[in-house]
């Protein structure tokens, strides 16, 4: 019985800390504001990282940049106010789709993060990242 | 045998009044971060534990009434035994966490602790559920109860120990005086526990007392020119606590599935995490061993054009 008091106590309690946490606010979105930046994050989550280019979304809410000498991407997402970042080559990848609206969809074999978003200014931008990420993955 | 009560039961509504008043400090000062959505799920992982506490605990409460027959000696209540207990509990602590960082077995249950990119009080309940079932308890837990102490009592001592390891998930405490941070591990220290910058991986494994490190060569100082970079090595994109809870085993499970030889499947689960036949991933030595290659070359570089 005491269990149930405990459970139920528990629930009511993260409802209301997370209500508290929401009502005092203080934290922000992470916005990618440059190339530079992705590469740096990329540099400090893989060490060495070296990019020979890329591209920051619209809303600076993705990046995706080319590894220099393996022919991989790297991916860089914002999340909350935190960053995410994946290396993607051939293993990692599924499909990628461009939609007439500049977003781009990568599907990924990864459990925790299976999709993801980037939204381009232009559709033919879109279409381009999506080409180049489904040759990687047949060629 | 004394009438002992769960100290973490009695604990609980500290937690809550501790992370209510970080949570107001952080808002005030900007000392420390939260995030609705990384808070909800580190407290629901929380809960979990306690949940999976109650469903699987019997597991290793049978396993140790099983062992207590096979004790070499009966060390009673006597208050120096209490003092023994809890430091011995503690050294058994860290060989324990730092086997759960180092065996992907015991890592895939252990890295829901690490996995929010916060490092604040709720990091300190986002708890794993499915512990008893990696069965560390044998293998760390049995040899309290074969030298004689209490069952209660080593169970009490453990239970202190994780209340102890509550509030040094923090920011908001940056240094204490020398002495307790020589002694005791501290936020200062458990934030570099908790960093995925290279220099602090695999460190600072202690619970209470952080000279376990100092004697076994895993401490690493917080640097003032370092700040820490939480989360793990390659960072959640979910919030779903299933999706937390299970990552690591259904990455375990894909990679024995897609293994070429027996040898291939003994190193996904036991090898250390990021272990690859081709050492494609990369473990934390070899995150390490990059690491300084790449801090050579820049510095060598930086010679090189200060020289011409």
């Amino acid at each position: 019985m005491l269990l149930v008091y405990v459970l139920a106590g528990s629930a009511l309690a993260i409802s209301a800390l997370v209500a508290l946490n929401h009502f005092l606010g203080g934290w922000k979105p992470a916005r990618i504001e440059s190339l530079d930046q992705a590469v740096a994050r990329l540099d400090a989550d893989f060490t060495g990282f070296t990019a020979s280019g890329g591209v920051v979304c619209a809303d600076g809410a993705g990046a995706l940049v080319e590894e220099a000498g393996t022919g991989h991407l790297a991916l860089v997402l914002t999340r909350g106010e935190d960053w995410i970042t994946r290396r993607i080559g051939p293993a990692e990848l599924q499909s990628a789709e461009a939609g007439g609206d500049g977003v781009l969809i990568i599907r990924l074999c990864d459990f925790t993060l299976p999709k993801a978003r980037l939204a381009f200014s232009e559709a033919e931008e879109a279409q381009r990242w999506a080409e180049r990420l489904n040759a990687m993955q047949q060629g | 045998m004394p009438q002992l009560v769960d100290p973490i039961l009695i604990a609980i509504p500290f937690f809550v009044a501790l992370v209510v008043a970080e949570m107001i400090y952080a808002r005030a000062t900007g000392r420390a971060r939260f995030e609705p959505r990384d808070s909800a799920a580190s407290l629901v992982m929380g809960l979990g534990n306690t949940v999976s506490g109650a469903l699987l605990g019997f597991l290793a409460l049978g396993w140790f009434l099983f062992l207590e027959r096979f004790a070499l000696f009966d060390l009673g209540w006597a208050w120096w035994v209490w003092i023994v207990c809890f430091v011995t509990d503690d050294f058994l602590y860290y060989w324990s966490h730092r086997f759960a960082h180092t065996v992907r077995w015991f890592w895939a249950d252990h890295v829901v602790h690490h996995s929010s990119q916060h490092y604040n009080l709720t990091t300190a309940l986002r708890q794993p559920w499915l512990s008893p079932l990696t069965l560390k308890f044998i293998w760390f837990g049995s040899w309290m109860v074969l030298l004689g102490f209490p069952i209660a009592m080593i169970a009490f001592c453990s239970a202190l120990n994780l209340i102890y390891q509550f509030w040094i998930h923090t920011e908001a405490v940056k240094r204490l005086p020398a002495p307790f941070e020589w002694l005791f591990n501290t936020p200062s220290h458990h934030r570099v526990h908790h960093a995925t910058n290279p220099r602090y991986l695999d460190k600072n494994y202690a619970g209470v007392f952080i000279i376990w490190d100092r004697m076994f060569g895993t401490f690493e100082a917080e640097r003032d020119d370092e700040p820490c970079r939480y989360g793990i090595v390659k960072n959640l994109g979910t919030y779903n606590p299933l999706r937390i809870c299970l990552h690591e085993w259904v990455g375990i499970v894909r990679d024995v599935a897609g293994a070429k030889s027996l040898r291939e499947v003994v190193g996904y689960i036991f090898a250390p995490p990021g272990w690859s036949p081709d050492g494609s991933r990369g473990t934390s030595k070899q995150i390490k061993r990059r690491w300084l290659e790449s801090l050579e070359r820049r510095e060598s570089e930086h010679a090189k054009a200060a020289a011409e």
